[in-house]
């Protein structure tokens, strides 16, 4: 076996020249653009609706059956809470958390609509303390964003992945789903791992020459 | 082989045990000419004996052995470890596999773009072959192509790392995509320790999903380094999504992933 001082210069920092040279990439690089690039500002907004809901709902469970109903009671402001107005791009305030790139669906920002704020309750949940702020656009009530001003932070690693996901809205605790699927993606199962994996079980009802999905 | 035909439909599944794992094939209505699964098996085995870490007479263990150079390796070789160099800048070093411990005992394993790699070039074997409708799943990274059936796209779930019977998540995909994960299951989330510094432990697992499969792979592995803090990398990479499972069970993903996602489903 070589030496390997740092994989011979990482094979001689691949024998020099091949990576200046333009790339002519693999025979398969085809691009194709990906379906869902299109629907992006729809599917924020689907996101900011279902999953903040989802993610607020299922802070406020833990807070108790009072906290649901007042957020089931939207629009009207979570007591105590306080109302402020501001005006914001309802697209822009959603993805703030994020460097806003050139020209990425930016100018989809353009209208800016007056919102109200309501600060919910402080409560504690068994990660920490949690406030979430809920906007609405202003005369109609409509769920504008919902964003978290307050998260648990009891250990450095939930701070960081609170900083990413919560005020993004696009977080929320893992469930697990049972359903009628064709396939299954995992971290790479071995040969034997496959034997013991869904994947096996899929491909053997469909060998057995059944149609549908598995249901299980 | 085994072929099923009915008046609706007709589909081919093939398992093949192949790359240290099991591929597994699905094809659907219209089949493709006769011997292009044939080809595409072949094409597997011919990536496994060129790019294998677990042989030590693979062009891909000779070279990391020194004894062979870059120049004496094959053309697709040579592409791909161009291509390795150019993931690992674009990851930051997330994805290197100029540095990563190999089974041969070297440090060179490009085996996390090899797999969706040739499981693309496979797919576009089946293209050729006249096949429009149809799944490749190579031990959890997966290509699609087409529909499950007119009007129906094909369901893939994302396994829930705890159960392998169940699913984090479920998808509908329409091809033409590809769909990677990495992760680690079997340490279990709860040895780990929650004030282990930044690192793949942050993450149980880190689903990619986009245009090519390749790149989804090598993103998968990316993302897993990453932590959550890919999230704000993988916004920048066009045309690719990804879904992330954090280490104390918690989900978050990028903005795109949720319109592929089918919500909440549960069985009576």
């Amino acid at each position: 076996m070589t030496p390997d001082p740092q994989l011979a210069a990482r094979i001689e920092a691949l024998e020099r020249s091949r990576s200046s040279r333009p790339a002519p990439g693999p025979s398969t690089g085809r691009r194709r653009r990906h379906a869902a690039r299109k629907s992006r500002i729809a599917a924020l907004f689907l996101s900011i609706v279902t999953t903040g809901s989802l993610s607020v709902a299922f802070f406020f469970m833990e807070a108790g059956a009072q906290s649901q109903a007042a957020f089931a009671a939207l629009p009207e402001p979570i007591t105590p809470g306080r109302a402020t107005s501001v005006v914001v791009p309802p697209v822009d305030a959603a993805r703030s958390s994020r460097g806003a790139g050139p020209g990425r669906g930016e100018s989809l920002t353009a209208t800016p609509v007056r919102v109200e704020a309501f600060n919910g309750r402080r409560v504690d949940t068994r990660f920490g303390p949690l406030q979430v702020q809920v906007q609405v656009r202003a005369g109609t009530g409509e769920l504008v964003d919902v964003a978290v001003v307050a998260f648990p932070d009891g250990d450095p690693t939930s701070r960081r992945i609170n900083a990413r996901s919560l005020p993004r809205l696009r977080s929320e605790a893992l469930a697990a789903q049972s359903s009628r699927i064709d396939t299954i993606s995992g971290a790479t199962y071995t040969s034997r791992g496959y034997e013991a994996s869904l994947q096996s079980a899929i491909d053997a009802v469909r060998a057995a020459g059944r149609q549908g999905g598995v249901a299980l | 082989m085994t072929a099923v035909r009915d008046d609706r439909s007709a589909f081919v599944r093939h398992v093949e045990p192949v790359m240290g794992t099991a591929v597994s094939f699905e094809l659907r209505a219209p089949l493709p000419v006769p011997g292009t699964l044939g080809r595409a098996i072949d094409w597997l085995h011919h990536v496994d004996a060129t790019f294998s870490t677990h042989r030590i007479d693979s062009e891909i263990s000779r070279l990391a052995l020194g004894e062979v150079r870059v120049d004496d390796l094959g053309e697709q070789t040579r592409e791909i470890l161009d291509r390795c160099v150019r993931l690992a800048a674009r990851t930051n070093g997330a994805f290197d596999a100029f540095s990563v411990p190999a089974p041969n005992g070297t440090r060179l394993d490009p085996s996390g773009l090899v797999k969706g790699w040739s499981i693309e070039v496979a797919a576009g074997i089946l293209e050729a072959g006249g096949a429009t409708n149809f799944t490749v799943n190579a031990g959890g990274d997966i290509v699609f192509r087409g529909e499950r059936a007119p009007g129906r796209a094909w369901r893939a779930g994302i396994r829930h790392p705890d159960d392998p019977e169940l699913q984090a998540r479920v998808l509908e995909i329409r091809g033409p995509v590809g769909l990677a994960t990495s992760g680690q299951y079997e340490r279990g989330v709860h040895i780990i320790d929650p004030r282990t510094p930044m690192g793949p432990m942050e993450l149980a697992g880190a689903t990619v999903i986009g245009p090519d499969l390749g790149e989804a792979d090598a993103f998968a592995t990316a993302m897993f380094v990453m932590g959550v803090d890919g999230l704000d990398w993988i916004e920048d990479q066009e045309g690719y999504e990804a879904f992330l499972i954090t280490f104390d069970h918690r989900t978050c993903w990028s903005s795109g992933f949720e319109a592929l996602t089918v919500r909440r489903e549960r069985p009576g």
